[in-house]
């Protein structure tokens, strides 16, 4: 299997028939720098671009021996063209590429190729329209760069040729990394969810038919969002509840269920998975413990169960000394919702190491209770994702930026993308 | 109408503090911020009201962080102060544990955290201040999580960029500034 | 009265800086006395627990301007005005879902919040916080209320009925929203 996801298309261009018209010396200049050009647009791939114009150097060499009539080179001048992009597939990702730079960049899992770049600067939030049809970009940004006037807004891309369609200004958002639900949009995709900290906490509502910002409501205490169809949002509080606002009336509600966990002795992680299917969401807390909730305007919270029994061994401790596997990362688990299938990171650790990157993703089979499958992992991933495509595939990086994707249905390594980037990994048909 | 009695005050309070000889020596390092602090009014101490329970703060001590934390080096991860930090340490930066670097601007709004000093094994409350108004410096990155949460709880939770009041919320480094003993 | 209140003022300070506690009134520093108080049980833990639990946001000694907070310093004991409004301050979630667990200790915080970063602007004869009262107000978190519009009613109602004055209503006395930032 190819190492990089790049070089087969540097193969391609060789293979393509391209004989010489003019004399061989002139053949080696036409192919040289027409390849070189190519090459050299490839950045670190320079040394692949000797390789080829030794390659081109072959041809020419052989050409020159049979007496037979020369091929006529293209000298037609070629127009500057873009390429095009599909609605997302379910085969794809979107990876954050980090705080320093300015874009997520979109990969094929089943090719391992660079498809192109959604602008998202540093700290914005990326989310996709349910049909498929805009990338959502919640932003900020100031006038002049780190200083001036501060500017908010969610920016709208067009899916297909990632134009920008609209920026829509908002009050102000909160400026945090590695979270994928502070910027939720509705299932039928009328509606933007935005969370603010001003430091105080509100959720600003935006229309993303009218592309208009609706109104700020305030969620004193609660952070982290997923959206409840018909009634608004849900979010994780400070008092160990989920809040439950509703917006479908004139007037906002907050209601909380009971309090079901400690949110300082062991914190629920803010990136729990949604399953838009069943209308739930599978929390996991940093001891291991896995709650599912059932959305609406009353949720529903299941009695929790340990992720460290469900494979075998004692359940995670909060306790001071107690060496175990623990989840950890910034987004640390992923949801197969066909399949009810949880990959989490885990690693060998102690409590409070809630941010390690992993040493093996446990696949949890949420039915059964029962880890399936521990896979041992390079590179001590801090960030998991998987597609969710019938034979999914498996996506994981760490803080050097080399990202993995591994077949589940053979358990191997599809692909290994280089300075590919450690941030938020979003799929299709997830959020 | 006032008045002092030492008699109720005193047996009580020599008790609680035979032995803590440590609180004068913490108060004396940290300097006059706690000593100059404004004088209050104070409940006399009676045998009738039970002293409320104070946070027991032995787990602190025993993380794998505190375990390793130096005392020497504060442009490491491993310095004691960092038990809880994020992001790039501004005395990498051309600042200091509690000095922004030249142009930046330190936010009054962070969050308080709790570290161990390993030299005396006692926890310190240290003031997570970001420095802000200026691009990120991106030198010597940490990521250390001592007691950390989640942003449903933003008193305790480091990924938060805390630049609130500051001219512009543009993260540069953070700071740990020491701001009492625990 | 004046000269046991100097003695006193001089054995607290050497009291204090040797970590101890003494009783004073408001009156220490010669503004109009609220009558003697007892207020805190364990000053030196209100202390600590107020910046370990609230200083981070609001400062370590009750002022953050030109953050988007209340300021507290020299301010906040105008929110003991009324029952409603002290009831207020406690059903707060941040005060309310606080992980001090025990009530005393609580109360013993935001007495520490309001008679000494609030200062003199408690209003003479409050009584402070109680064990029982932080107790009971703490089960009724405002989680379903804009805190903003809260606040500004227990402000109003400080202004009518205790004479604070009119900036109480803003974050901070000269607080412009469409330039705070």
């Amino acid at each position: 299997m190819p190492e990089s996801g790049e070089s087969p298309g540097l193969l391609r261009s060789i293979a393509l028939p391209h004989t010489p018209s003019r004399s061989p010396r002139a053949v080696t200049y036409e192919q040289g720098p027409a390849t070189m050009t190519f090459a050299a647009t490839k950045g670190h791939f320079f040394a692949s671009a000797t390789w080829v114009m030794a390659l081109a150097g072959a041809f020419a060499v052989a050409s020159m021996a049979p007496a037979r009539a020369a091929p006529v080179a293209s000298v037609e001048p070629e127009q500057s063209d873009v390429a095009q992009l599909t609605p997302p597939q379910p085969s794809w990702f979107f990876i954050n590429r980090g705080f320093t730079e300015n874009s997520s960049a979109i990969y094929d899992t089943v090719t391992g190729k660079l498809l192109g770049h959604v602008e998202t600067p540093q700290l914005t939030d990326l989310a996709l329209d349910p049909a498929g049809k805009f990338y959502y970009v919640s932003s900020t940004l100031w006038t002049k760069a780190s200083r001036g006037t501060r500017q908010d807004y969610v920016s709208v891309f067009d899916s297909v040729d990632l134009k920008l369609q609209a920026d829509i200004p908002m009050p102000g958002r909160l400026l945090v990394g590695g979270r994928l639900n502070n910027f939720v949009i509705s299932p039928d995709g009328k509606f933007g969810y935005v969370y603010n900290m001003s430091p105080a906490s509100s959720v600003n509502v935006i229309d993303l038919v009218a592309r208009k910002f609706v109104k700020t409501v305030e969620l004193p205490g609660c952070a982290s969002m997923v959206a409840v169809p018909g009634v608004g949002v849900s979010a994780l509080c400070s008092d160990g509840s989920l809040a439950t606002l509703t917006l479908s009336g004139a007037k906002s509600q907050i209601t909380r269920s009971e309090p079901f966990f400690s949110a300082t002795d062991d914190p629920i992680f803010d990136n729990f998975q949604v399953d838009r299917a069943k209308n739930q969401i599978v929390m996991l807390s940093y001891t291991g413990k896995i709650y599912t909730a059932t959305l609406g305007a009353k949720p529903v919270i299941s009695a929790p169960f340990s992720l460290q029994e469900a494979a075998g061994v004692p359940a995670g401790s909060a306790a001071p000394n107690q060496v175990n596997w623990y989840p950890g990362g910034v987004q640390q688990m992923a949801l197969h919702r066909a399949t009810g299938q949880l990959y989490v990171l885990m690693h060998m650790g102690e409590f409070w190491s809630h941010k390690a990157g992993a040493n093996e993703v446990w696949q949890l089979d949420l039915a059964s209770h029962k880890v399936v499958k521990r896979m041992t992992v390079p590179g001590e991933p801090r960030m998991i994702a998987v597609t969710q495509e019938a034979a999914p595939h498996l996506v994981f990086a760490g803080e050097d930026e080399t990202v993995y994707v591994y077949d589940l249905a053979t358990g191997k390594q599809a692909w290994k993308l280089d300075h590919a980037g450690n941030g938020v990994i979003t799929v299709a048909q997830a959020q | 109408m006032i008045h002092f009695d030492a008699d109720s005050l005193g047996e009580k309070v020599l008790r609680r503090f035979a032995g803590g000889t440590s609180r004068r020596g913490i108060l004396a390092r940290l300097g006059t911020a706690l000593v100059a602090a404004p004088l209050f009014p104070v409940l006399p101490v009676s045998r009738a009201n039970a002293a409320p329970a104070k946070p027991d703060r032995g787990p602190e001590a025993k993380t794998t962080f505190a375990r390793g934390a130096q005392v020497t080096d504060n442009t490491k991860c491993d310095y004691w102060r960092y038990c809880a930090i994020d992001g790039a340490l501004c005395t990498c930066c051309g600042g200091g544990v509690h000095t922004c670097p030249p142009g930046a601007e330190p936010s009054p709004v962070s969050w308080v955290g709790t570290c161990v000093n390993p030299e005396d094994g006692k926890s310190y409350l240290i003031a997570y201040r970001d420095c802000c108004g200026k691009s990120y410096c991106n030198k010597c990155n940490c990521d250390n999580a001592d007691r950390e949460t989640q942003i449903y709880v933003p008193q305790l939770n480091n990924d938060i960029i805390w630049c609130f009041g500051t001219q512009s919320m543009e993260y540069h480094c953070s700071t740990a500034v020491l701001v009492g003993a625990a | 009265m004046m000269r046991i209140a100097r003695l006193s003022l001089l054995a607290a300070t050497a009291l204090f800086s040797a970590g101890l506690a003494t009783r004073l009134s408001a009156a220490h520093d010669g503004a109009a006395a609220a009558p003697a108080q007892h207020v805190m049980e364990d000053p030196n833990q209100a202390r600590v627990d107020y910046i370990e639990n609230c200083g981070g946001c609001h400062g370590v000694n009750g002022s953050t301007v030109p953050a988007q907070l209340p300021e507290l310093m020299g301010r906040v004991g105008w929110f003991m005005c009324t029952p409603d409004s002290r009831a207020y301050l406690l059903r707060l979630p941040n005060v309310a879902h606080s992980r001090i667990h025990d009530n005393a200790e609580l109360a013993d915080l935001m007495n520490y919040v309001v008679f000494v970063l609030g200062g003199n602007s408690v209003p003479a004869g409050t009584r402070p916080f109680t064990a029982e009262e932080v107790g009971r107000e703490r089960q009724h978190a405002l989680s379903n209320a804009s805190l903003t519009a809260e606040r500004l009613r227990h402000a109003t109602a400080a202004v009518k009925q205790c004479h604070a004055p009119q900036s109480i209503k803003l974050l901070y006395p000269g607080y412009n929203p469409a330039t705070a930032h």
